[in-house]
């Protein structure tokens, strides 16, 4: 009935990659995530997650002319997005730099007592910029330097779909 | 649609005043309610309220979500599980439910905005849902503060959420209904093992060019 769910049931994971890989650029795919191995006995809780929840992409640098730049707007290169029009996709969704330092600070939204390493920028995705799936971000404070060419996640909330 | 009227005791709309003065009358008959100084030509321009209040806004939904439609969730505790959406509630958000048994996500509330919708969709037309379920249900319980607490400031403690019994009752109500709904699908197996899983992204898998 559903397209989809049939080709989950005659396809193998491992198959479906290999197709996937084929396709230069897949406009439509139907995506689901077989059960992994998992029997799907009612009483499992499937805890450990296998995916991202995020689209990858890179602090490309900041926005700037030849001999100046702007720090307040940072330029992502999202990965796999490489026209203007699948770059909208991305337009709007809330982006993260995920970074540790040496010393514990508090993690909001949990008990003070709990203290990790792990830091985070929040921003979100403003525009495209340029023809070629790059993106503008804003974030809260501006990226550190030492950022660039790292990874920032774009995450896929506030979501259109 | 006849109204009649009760014979209050009927309140005296003038009084008699005497006055002096000579060949005056003596009396004057005053109003006791007096009438208006100044009446205007124009109507009184009344400000409309410039914004609606919450409880009048507009709500929309996404034509992807429909009752019945399996959602992936995208953040919170559940995120990445694949859940059932029920109904949209008068605040806006949607109500889902795992259900739990499935995928151990109770029935809860979400905004639109945190959640995929997928174009899977199970008919749970004949599923009822209790009326009880709705905004109050889940509204958050502020503790009532004694007003005079001087030195017990910090003493209260936060207290975890526990799960009353009344929503374990409810959540088994309206899973048994969608399971049912489940069960009747043609593609039922695939559907428990499809919810028990959960969304995650691969390697080249990307949003922007997937289909939901």
């Amino acid at each position: 009935m559903n397209p989809f769910l049939c080709k989950l049931c005659s396809q193998s994971y491992t198959k479906y990659t290999s197709a996937m890989a084929e396709e230069k650029k897949p406009k439509a795919e139907k995506k689901t995530k077989a059960p992994a191995g998992d029997k799907p006995a009612l009483k499992k809780r499937p805890f450990k997650r296998h995916g991202r929840l995020y689209a990858k992409a890179i602090f490309t640098g900041y926005k700037r002319g030849l001999r100046n730049q702007h720090e307040n707007t940072a330029l992502l290169k999202v990965e796999a997005c490489e026209t203007k029009p699948d770059s909208w996709f991305y337009v709007g969704k809330k982006c993260v730099y995920v970074y540790k330092a040496k010393h514990k600070t508090c993690i909001p939204g949990k008990p003070k007592s709990k203290k990790s390493k792990v830091r985070a920028i929040w921003g979100k995705v403003t525009r495209p910029h340029g023809c070629t799936g790059a993106v503008r971000a804003k974030f809260k404070r501006n990226l550190p330097a030492k950022a660039m060419g790292h990874r920032i996640r774009i995450m896929l909330y506030p979501s259109r779909v | 649609m006849e109204f009649i009227a009760t014979k209050k005791p009927a309140k005296p709309l003038t009084a008699v005043k005497p006055i002096g003065g000579e060949k005056n009358g003596e009396k004057r008959v005053v109003l006791l309610k007096k009438r208006r100084n100044y009446y205007p030509t124009q109507d009184k321009i009344r400000k409309r309220p410039a914004k609606k209040c919450f409880k009048q806004h507009k709500r929309s939904l996404r034509s992807s979500i429909k009752p019945g439609t399996i959602l992936i969730l995208l953040a919170g505790p559940h995120k990445g599980k694949r859940v059932v959406f029920l109904k949209q509630l008068h605040s806006g958000l949607l109500l889902i439910t795992g259900p739990f048994k499935i995928n151990a996500c109770p029935l809860r509330r979400i905004s639109q905005r945190y959640v995929i919708g997928t174009q899977t969709r199970i008919d749970i037309s004949k599923a009822k849902i209790p009326d009880t379920i709705n905004d109050s249900y889940f509204r958050r319980e502020r503790k009532k503060r004694a007003k005079k607490e001087e030195g017990d400031i910090f003493s209260t403690k936060k207290e975890s959420y526990k799960v009353n019994d009344q929503r374990k009752a409810d959540q088994k109500i309206v899973d048994k209904e969608i399971i049912g709904a489940i069960k009747s699908h043609p593609e039922r197996k695939l559907l428990f093992g499809y919810l028990a899983s959960m969304f995650g992204l691969r390697s080249s898998q990307y949003p922007h060019r997937m289909k939901f």
